[in-house]
């Protein structure tokens, strides 16, 4: 079992958890370097998938409700954790010293990384928090946008990913939607089609949120068509 | 107090939660949101649930996995990387390989008394695999696609994936060498992959 032809092979199995631990360290080990088994790997996976979904089944009533209660409790990891221990997850000869690397590299990921880097954590993880998926008015819209509100932190969190570069001179807006018109609740811009922006605002009774791009000097006023709605 | 703005206001579309999928769910997740998650358990309890049934068979023990796994999902949430897949992928791959480790545990602990449990909590999903496959088939499709196989590469995939077995364990089940057992798994998803179509 140690020809790389034989390593190929066990693809199929290791994307169906059908190896034995050992053989399943050594296939990962040959899987960070070896690009043809991790683009099969990941085809298999979505195939294992189409029949997971073919298979679906109801789980017991108060299952839910004892998960709810075991996550309120439960402390989440920190986001960066992920890339820097990514490729460490195999095992080592020389055990100590992984376990050294590994150590430093969790106290560095406290020190730089804590998920309260995040602008808008404050806000979604607010007990009072309201949210809204806005939908693209348009067929060819791209992009997810999300919208927290927290009345008792006096902000709103705009959470998106995949949005058009709104081009120079120009940014994003979010408006309230109230009864009888709009209002301007502030400006960001994507970073790479990627927003995590937190907007400071007043108390005001909206029944949604629209977004649309306008000057980055900011308008009191739409100027151009809406591109994301969504009610609250 | 913003005042407001007397305009034509195009009315929103209703959100209906029921649609919001899995992957819109997760950036909230991701950040601590406590009832997008709860609406996240809606949208994954009954492939996670059904995965686990499959595997794990009794239904008490069954539902301990389960509750075990959407904890787990819930804690490493934040690492949770879209460009390498869907969500529906990642916890599907994630409950698969939890419920395989508590099936084989529990053998073992049968056979041993005693077992190192640490040793099974290898993360399964942050292997270096190549990123975003398209997830989304027909039903129909894919049972029109198993059903194109040969009857060991069904057999095979199914006791492997549904059985939780290793191939090892499926050799000697169906009474095939062990190469045999590892060739039929892996030639049975090269077909179902492009029976089904699906493109990295
Ligand atoms: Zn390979």
């Amino acid at each position: 079992m140690t020809r790389t032809e034989d390593l190929h092979e066990l693809a199929g199995a290791y994307a169906l958890d059908a190896l034995d631990d050992d053989e399943r360290v050594r296939f990962e080990t040959h899987l960070r370097s070896c690009e043809r088994c991790q683009v099969e790997v990941a085809e298999f996976r979505s195939v294992a998938l189409a029949l997971a979904e073919d298979n679906h089944a109801q789980p017991p009533e108060g299952l839910k409700a004892s998960v709810l209660a075991e996550v309120g409790e439960t402390r989440q990891d920190a986001p960066q954790l992920a890339s820097v221990s990514r490729g460490r997850f195999g095992r080592s000869q020389s055990v100590l010293a992984v376990a050294a690397a590994v150590a430093l590299f969790v106290v560095g990921a406290v020190v730089f990384t804590r998920p309260d880097t995040d602008p808008t954590s404050e806000v979604v993880a607010a007990a009072d928090a309201v949210v809204a998926t806005l939908d693209a008015t348009t067929d060819g819209q791209t992009g997810t946008v999300q919208v927290v509100w927290s009345d008792n932190q006096d902000q709103v969190a705009v959470i998106a990913d995949g949005l058009a570069d709104p081009g120079p001179g120009m940014a994003y807006a979010l408006w309230f939607m109230l009864e009888d018109g709009v209002a301007p609740a502030g400006l960001f811009a994507p970073d790479d089609g990627s927003v995590a922006a937190v907007l400071a605002i007043d108390d005001l009774a909206t029944t949604g949120w629209g977004i649309t791009i306008e000057p980055d000097t900011g308008s009191d006023q739409p100027t151009t068509p809406v591109l994301f709605a969504g009610s609250i | 107090m913003v005042r407001p703005f007397r305009l034509r206001v195009v009315p929103p579309p209703a959100v209906d939660p029921r649609e919001v999928s899995a992957d819109a769910l997760m950036a909230l997740v991701a950040r601590g949101n406590e009832s997008a998650f709860a609406q996240l358990y809606d949208e994954l309890a009954p492939l996670i649930y059904g995965i686990v049934r499959k595997v794990v068979r009794d239904p008490s023990m069954s539902d301990e996995v389960t509750q075990e796994i959407f904890v787990e999902l819930w804690r490493i949430a934040p690492r949770f990387d879209a460009e390498r897949g869907s969500v529906r992928s990642w916890a599907s791959t994630i409950a698969h390989r939890r419920a395989v480790d508590r099936v084989r545990s529990e053998e073992s602990r049968r056979r041993r008394e005693e077992r190192d449990h640490e040793q099974t909590m290898v993360d399964a999903t942050m292997d270096p695999v190549a990123a975003a496959v398209d997830d989304r088939f027909d039903r129909a499709e894919v049972r029109q696609a198993l059903d194109e196989l040969t009857e060991t590469q069904r057999e095979a995939i199914t006791l492997a994936y549904f059985g939780g077995k290793t191939y090892r364990e499926v050799a000697a089940l169906l009474d095939i060498p062990e190469g045999t057992a590892k060739t039929r798994i892996r030639d049975g998803l090269i077909r179902l992959r492009d029976k089904m179509g699906v493109n990295p």
